[in-house]
Formats: structure tokens, C-alpha cells, sequence
């Protein structure tokens, strides 16, 4: 089910009235209720993909339940082995098996051999990649030794399958979803109403900034960028950067304030990205549970910060297998390695992402970070490393052909749209997010909402699904 | 604030959003500029009206640009109404929009596009679209797709009401094929009939849904052919004509193995309507006067050669 959908209309305030009317007493009742409806939210799409979902979390359940019972550190470490191949067996079958095939493939050819290896067509069930992710976290962390495990395979598979979070993220970690859900929820009505108002200023990112910005992205990139000028191609990578911050940021909003409605607090995902002054900081504010995930999972464990040179290689493999994680294509493994590389004068420098809000004073560096940013968007949008290449190229060497003017006419709402919100952002960037903080007038505060809520239906278009990017990752 | 007073405060933030949209549909003009399904409405009082036996062309649009219900009234001396208008509004619309106006001695022509077998049952902005022309077509969307349907009527015409402030509306050109007046009495369109030739490279091809019979199909077919029954029609499959490089044999014989696996009657090769590019307007299903003809002539000829129905005009050549 997607959140910007008729159905998601009717389903979110039904669950909201029998969570809180019809099961509030009983926890194990509440849960089996909220697992039942995340069910429902996933099997929408297709219920075959629930039972990946369902094998997935039994099998972290169970291996966490084992690891409990268990103190032979050689059969401790075969569970969280046997937890990291079903994971990534998942993935890997499900997600890369073509890919890895190809590059064999590609390989053998080069040494002169004629492979026939078969490939298979297999559909990628949505959300794959979030819901392994945060499976796989629970066993590693109860290996650890940093969680105890649950007993309680209801609250455990609710976890996993939390339909706010379910099919995009924010990843979240069992030490800090999982008790949310063994103990009893109260309902907070400030955190309900905050929760309302970032769910919409989610849905005003996707609708009105993303997909604003995807018909003119997708009319640059699939064009012939050869006869395209070098400022069309740019204005395609700036609108694809708030595309994709729309989209995904928008959807984490929408997570969040969801989960909240529940009475579940959940991690934050983005905190204004592109107001970053250095690459370091952007890693900060960008999709911050899958950055931490790797950082704890990967990075952490190869050794991490420990000398310059280890880090250097550690933060590129990191990078790499993060560009990997987005996708079964070079073009994300090449986004990844950029950033990696962007990384390094960051260690020599020791530079540090601040924490302090960024001023207006900081902008040369905020627009430095961001032209590094929208030459990796790029390739993480391109069809191949090819392509991206010849896009940047083109955009360089085209740049005399430029009608730079008349596109920004052109496109002079959605440029409105994106200023707006990077405007009401900027005033907020000290906030969790844009709508935190309203008028304390209720007239004034609903004609706001009501404003925010009319632009959003104008924009909606009923001819093309809404979907979101980051679903097919 | 207990969770079931936020609940309300939330309900009464969204009756005024209703309110809002209520108002702009009331007084907001129509969702688009293009009147195009409002036929509907004309299609089906023309269903009504005819008396039995009649012949009654169901499908989408490649039976709407590509048959000549004159001529094949003539040939078979029965009235015929084309019913046919939009391959989005899917099999399931089409059949719900026949199957209580049949009468003894009817005969129900069908004639799909290939997404009629893959995706019968269709959930897109075309049933919302023939609403906000023709109310009472909402009979023939099924009941749990109603409320969604309404509340797009709605969304559509704020969007347009919004357009008309800007001065898009104005510009938005009206179509010189895609509109309701570009019918005949008995249904078919005859607006393109006439206008030049089409660069190619602009004729849309055929695009393929990976599944080519769908499991919804068969449920749907045997409702038409129940009610047929009952009404003492008879119902007929017939291929949609398509160009040579849209054309897929190998799609082809698996509707036909669907088709005969459930003893559904269809007529001629599909071979026998496949005709060259440039005999069609702007998509590969849609036909130009020419090919109208031929493919008239073909049906005729496959329905006489069955016997199915007493060919007064005699058999073409």
C-alpha cells in the first residue's frame, strides 16, 4: 500500500481507531493487531512477498532465542553466521543473483571463455533491503551481547514488519524499537499532532517537490544528452537531488509522524542534508539509519578510524558496499566509491562534522557540498557508468549551448516549490522537522494545514502511481 | 486530550478539506477539456433504445476506430450499436455495461485490445474521467473502486477549477478526434476519418503486459456469456485488427488456447487481421478509413462463414 493512496486514506484512520479503542488494553492484543495490519499494508502490494518477510524474521527470531541459550562461543558465532547467510541469502537471490551472474560473466569473457550462465526472473519483493537489514541487526547485536532477546515472537515480528517503516525505513535497531513494543503505549496527543503535522509535510516533499521535479528529470536523463546543453543537463541533475531528497525524506516525514499516531517514536532519518558544509556532515544528515547501520556493521568492525591508511580503505569498502546496498548496478557502486573519495580529504584534514546549525555565512561551503553531491546524484540516477559519464562530459562540454534562461522560466514553479521548502526548512533546520514549530494560533495553524493540504491534492496526479524511490532498493 | 477527541479534531479537519472539494466540483468545470467519454452516456441510452435482435459491438477502442457499423448493419439486417470506447475501462466495465440490455436474438461482438485478456479489471484515472462526464456510468465500477472513483471526480475537477485561475485551461487544446462529437448514430468514431497521414515514429505500438491472459479474465467472460444465455443471445470473440509490427503470433495462440480451453466461440485468424503500419492512425490499433473497411469486410465475412447470424447483404468478398 503506498502512503500517498485512497486506500492508505481509509486504512490509516480504521487502524488508528481499533489500535486505540477496540485493542487498547491488552499489549500482546495491540501488537498481534499492529502486526496483523502491517500485513495487510505489505501483502497490498503482493502477499506472496509476506512469506520472505514472515521466514526472515523467524529465522532472526530463533537464532536469537539460540544465541540466548548458548554460552560455546564457536556455536554462538555459527548462529550469527547462520542469521548473516539467510540475510544476505535473501538479498543476494532475490536482489543481485543476476548481477553477480553478468559479472562473472563479463569476467569469463575476458579470459576468453563463452559462459551460459542463466539468469533468472525473479520479481524484487519491495522493502527487501530494509526489512534484512533490520532483521540481521537484531542477532548481531544480541551476539553482541548488546541486546537481550525477546521471547516474544508477536512483539518480535511487529517489530520487523512495522508497517510505517516497513518497505523504506528509517532502519531502526531492536535496542531501540523493539522495547517500545513490550512495553505499553500511551497516547500522547502532542506527539499525535506532530506526528499529523510531519506526515504532512512529508506527503508536500513527494507530491509537490519530488514528483514535480520527476517528469522534468526523467525528459533530461533519458534524452539524447550529446544535443542536450550543458545547463539543461545540469538543471537535470538539480532537480533529480530534490527529487530524490523529496522522495525519501518525504517518505522517512510520513514514517515517523505514522509511527508516532501509534505512540512509537522513531529514529530520525534526514536533518536537512543539503544545508552541509563538508561531505563528513552530509553523512550525517543523509539517510542517517542506514549510515549509522553501516558505520556499526561495516565500517566499525573492519577496523574503522584506527590509523589513516586502515580508514581510508575501510571507508571506501564501506561506501562501495553501500552504493551496492542501493542497487544491483555499477552506477550505485560508483555513487558509493564518490563518496568515499569525497571522504578523504575530510580524514587528512580531520575535519569533523559540526554540530552547531549552519549559518548563512557558511554558504560557500553548503554550495560546495552540494556540487559534489549532484555530481555522484548522477551516476546513482543514470541507467549505466557510461552514460553517466557522457552526462557529466555533455554538461561540460555543452555548456556554450545554453538556453540557461528560458529553463529556469520553464521550470519556474517547481524551482518555486524547491526554494519554498528549502526556505521553510532553513528556518527550521534547528528542528526536527518543518512543521515542528506552528503559530499558537488554532486559526491561523489550520489555514496553514489547510494551504499546505490543498497544494498537495493540485499536485496530485491520479494518472501515474506515486510511488517512491527508494522501494526498489 | 483523549486519543478519540484528537480522532475527531482530525475528522474535522478533513470535512472541511471535503467541503472544499465538494465545492470545487460543484462549481469547477468538467476534469478535462477532452469530451471524449462523455459518449458514454449517449452509448449506452442508444443500448436502451434499440430493440432486439441487435448486433452489439463490446471492446475498447480498436472496435471504436475500426468498424463501420453501417456497413455491417446492412450485411446482416439487424441494428448495431458500438458500445466500444476505451480499452482503460476494461472488460469488466465493458460487460457490466451490456449484460442487462440484452434481449433475444442479440448478438454480442467482442472485440478486445491484448491488455483486455491481462489486466480485465482496470483501477485508473479513465473510469474517473468517464464519471465526471457520465454520472451514471459509476453502476458499472465495481462498488469497493466507487468511493475512489468519487473522491478522483472530485480532486480532477479542483485541479481543472485551479487551471481555469491560471489560464492553463484555456490553453489546453481541444481535440479534433477525441471528442464527443466525433461519432456516428451508431457509435463509432468518425472524427479521424479523412485527416492525413502520421509521421510513423508518432504511432504509439503495442505495449505487452508480461502475463498474457490474466486469471480475472475467464470469471469475467463467463458473466457476459451466463447473462447472454439467459437472454437468449449469443456471444462472439472476435481478434482487434493490428499492425505488422505491433503484431505477436505467439500471443495470439495462447488467447486462443485460453479461448477454446473454455469453449468460448471465436472468429477468423488473427493472421487475417494483421495490416501494415500506415493503415492506422495514431496507434497500432487504431484504424484509418482504409483499413476500417477491410477490417469490416473481414468481420462480416468470418460471421457469415460461421452461420452465426442470417447475412441479408450477402457475403462480401
Amino acid at each position: 500500500m503506498l502512503f500517498p493512496s485512497f486506500a492508505f486514506l481509509l486504512f490509516l484512520p480504521l487502524v488508528y481507531w481499533l489500535y486505540w479503542y477496540v485493542f487498547p488494553s491488552r499489549l500482546r492484543v495491540q501488537n498481534a493487531f499492529m502486526l496483523l495490519a502491517s500485513f495487510v499494508f505489505y501483502g497490498w502490494w503482493d502477499w506472496r512477498f509476506l512469506s520472505l518477510l514472515i521466514f526472515s524474521s523467524f529465522a532472526d527470531f530463533f537464532i536469537g532465542w539460540a544465541l540466548a541459550n548458548t554460552t560455546t562461543a564457536s556455536k554462538r558465532k555459527a548462529y550469527v553466521w547462520l542469521s548473516l547467510v539467510i540475510n544476505l541469502g535473501l538479498l543476494a537471490t532475490f536482489k543481485y543473483f543476476n548481477f553477480f551472474v553478468d559479472g562473472l560473466s563479463d569476467i569469463l569473457l575476458t579470459f576468453g571463455m563463452q559462459p551460459d550462465f542463466p539468469t533468472v526472473g525473479i520479481l524484487l519483493p519491495i522493502g527487501i533491503s530494509f526489512y534484512t537489514f533490520q532483521s540481521l541487526s537484531y542477532s548481531i547485536d544480541v551476539y553482541r551481547g548488546q541486546i537481550k532477546p525477546t521471547h516474544n515472537g508477536v512483539a518480535f515480528l511487529a517489530f520487523v514488519s512495522f508497517f510505517p517503516q516497513l518497505v523504506a525505513g528509517p532502519i531502526e535497531r531492536a535496542a531501540s524499537l523493539l522495547p517500545q513494543f513490550l512495553a505499553p503505549r500511551t497516547f500522547d496527543v502532542e506527539q499525535a499532532k506532530d506526528g499529523l503535522r510531519q506526515m504532512l509535510w512529508g506527503f508536500f516533499k513527494k507530491i509537490v517537490v519530488a514528483d514535480g521535479c520527476a517528469s522534468i528529470v526523467n525528459g533530461i536523463f533519458e534524452g539524447d544528452v550529446q544535443q542536450t546543453p550543458g545547463v539543461t543537463l545540469f538543471f537535470g541533475a538539480f532537480f533529480f537531488a530534490f527529487q530524490i531528497y523529496g522522495d525519501f525524506s518525504g517518505y522517512s516525514d510520513i514514517a515517523i509522524g505514522c509511527a508516532r499516531l501509534f505512540g512509537f517514536k522513531l529514529s530520525r532519518n534526514f536533518a536537512y542534508p543539503y544545508f552541509s558544509r563538508n561531505i563528513t556532515e552530509f553523512w550525517r544528515r543523509w539517510h542517517i539509519s542506514l549510515s549509522t547501520w553501516f558505520r556499526d556493521y561495516v565500517y566499525v568492525p573492519l577496523g574503522g578510524w584506527r590509523t589513516k591508511t586502515g580508514r581510508f580503505r575501510n571507508i571506501m569498502i564501506t561506501f562501495g558496499v553501500s552504493g551496492l546496498w542501493h542497487g544491483a548496478n555499477w552506477t550505485f557502486v560508483t555513487w558509493g566509491i564518490l563518496h568515499g573519495l569525497y571522504y578523504i580529504p575530510d580524514i587528512f584534514r580531520n575535519a569533523k562534522a559540526s554540530r552547531n546549525e549552519p549559518t548563512l555565512k557558511d554558504w560557500p561551503q553548503m554550495v560546495t557540498t552540494f556540487l559534489l553531491v549532484l555530481v555522484a546524484w548522477v551516476f546513482f540516477r543514470s541507467s549505466s557508468v557510461h552514460t553517466a559519464v557522457a552526462y557529466l562530459y555533455y554538461s561540460v562540454a555543452n555548456i556554450t549551448m545554453s538556453p540557461g534562461a528560458v529553463l529556469v522560466w520553464t521550470f519556474r514553479s517547481e524551482m518555486a516549490w524547491i526554494l519554498l521548502m528549502l526556505v521553510v526548512e532553513w528556518f527550521a533546520r534547528k528542528q526536527e522537522h518543518a512543521l515542528q514549530v506552528m503559530p499558537a494560533a488554532m486559526a491561523l495553524r489550520w489555514a496553514i494545514y489547510l494551504l499546505i493540504t490543498i497544494e498537495i491534492m493540485l499536485h496530485t496526479d491520479l494518472q501515474t502511481s506515486h510511488e517512491f524511490i527508494y522501494f526498489q532498493f | 486530550m483523549t486519543p478519540a477527541t484528537f480522532f475527531f479534531r482530525a475528522v474535522g479537519f478533513a470535512s472541511i478539506v471535503l467541503v472544499v472539494l465538494l465545492l470545487c466540483a460543484w462549481f469547477g468545470p468538467h476534469a478535462s477539456r477532452v469530451d471524449y467519454l462523455e459518449v458514454s452516456g449517449a452509448k449506452q441510452a442508444l443500448l436502451r433504445a434499440t430493440i432486439s435482435p441487435k448486433v452489439i459491438i463490446v471492446g475498447g477502442s480498436n472496435a471504436t476506430f475500426g468498424i463501420d457499423s453501417e456497413v455491417l448493419e446492412n450485411a446482416l439486417c439487424m441494428p448495431v450499436v458500438n458500445m466500444s470506447l476505451h480499452a482503460s475501462l476494461g472488460f469488466r466495465f465493458m460487460v457490466d455495461e451490456v449484460k442487462n440490455s440484452l434481449g433475444k436474438g442479440d448478438l454480442v461482438i467482442v472485440s478486445l485490445e491484448h491488455s483486455g485478456y491481462s489486466t480485465p479489471e482496470k483501477d485508473n484515472d479513465i473510469h474517473i474521467l468517464t464519471v465526471d462526464r457520465v454520472p451514471s456510468a459509476i453502476q458499472f465500477i465495481p462498488w469497493y473502486s466507487r468511493p475512489r472513483v468519487l473522491m478522483g471526480v472530485m480532486l480532477m475537477r479542483m485541479q481543472a477549477l485551479y487551471k481555469v485561475f491560471t489560464g492553463a485551461w484555456k490553453n489546453a487544446s481541444e481535440d479534433k478526434v477525441y471528442r464527443a462529437s466525433g461519432f456516428n448514430e451508431r457509435g463509432d468514431i468518425v472524427s479521424h476519418i479523412g485527416l492525413p497521414h502520421r509521421d510513423p515514429a508518432r504511432i504509439e505500438k503495442v505495449v505487452y503486459a508480461t502475463k498474457t491472459v490474466s486469471d480475472d479474465f475467464y470469471p469475467i467472460a463467463q458473466d457476459l456469456i451466463d447473462h447472454a444465455k439467459n437472454s437468449g443471445a449469443d456471444v462472439v470473440w472476435t481478434w482487434p485488427v493490428i499492425a505488422t509490427s505491433s503484431f505477436r503470433q505467439g500471443r495470439n495462440d495462447t488467447i486462443a488456447q485460453v479461448l477454446a480451453t473454455h469453449d468460448i466461440e471465436l472468429l477468423g485468424n488473427s493472421v487475417d487481421l494483421v495490416l501494415p503500419d500506415t493503415a492506422f492512425y495514431d496507434t497500432h490499433y487504431h484504424l484509418r478509413a482504409v483499413g476500417r473497411q477491410i477490417r469490416t469486410r473481414q468481420l462480416i465475412k468470418d460471421l457469415c462463414g460461421k452461420g452465426m447470424v442470417k447475412c441479408c447483404g450477402g457475403q462480401p468478398k
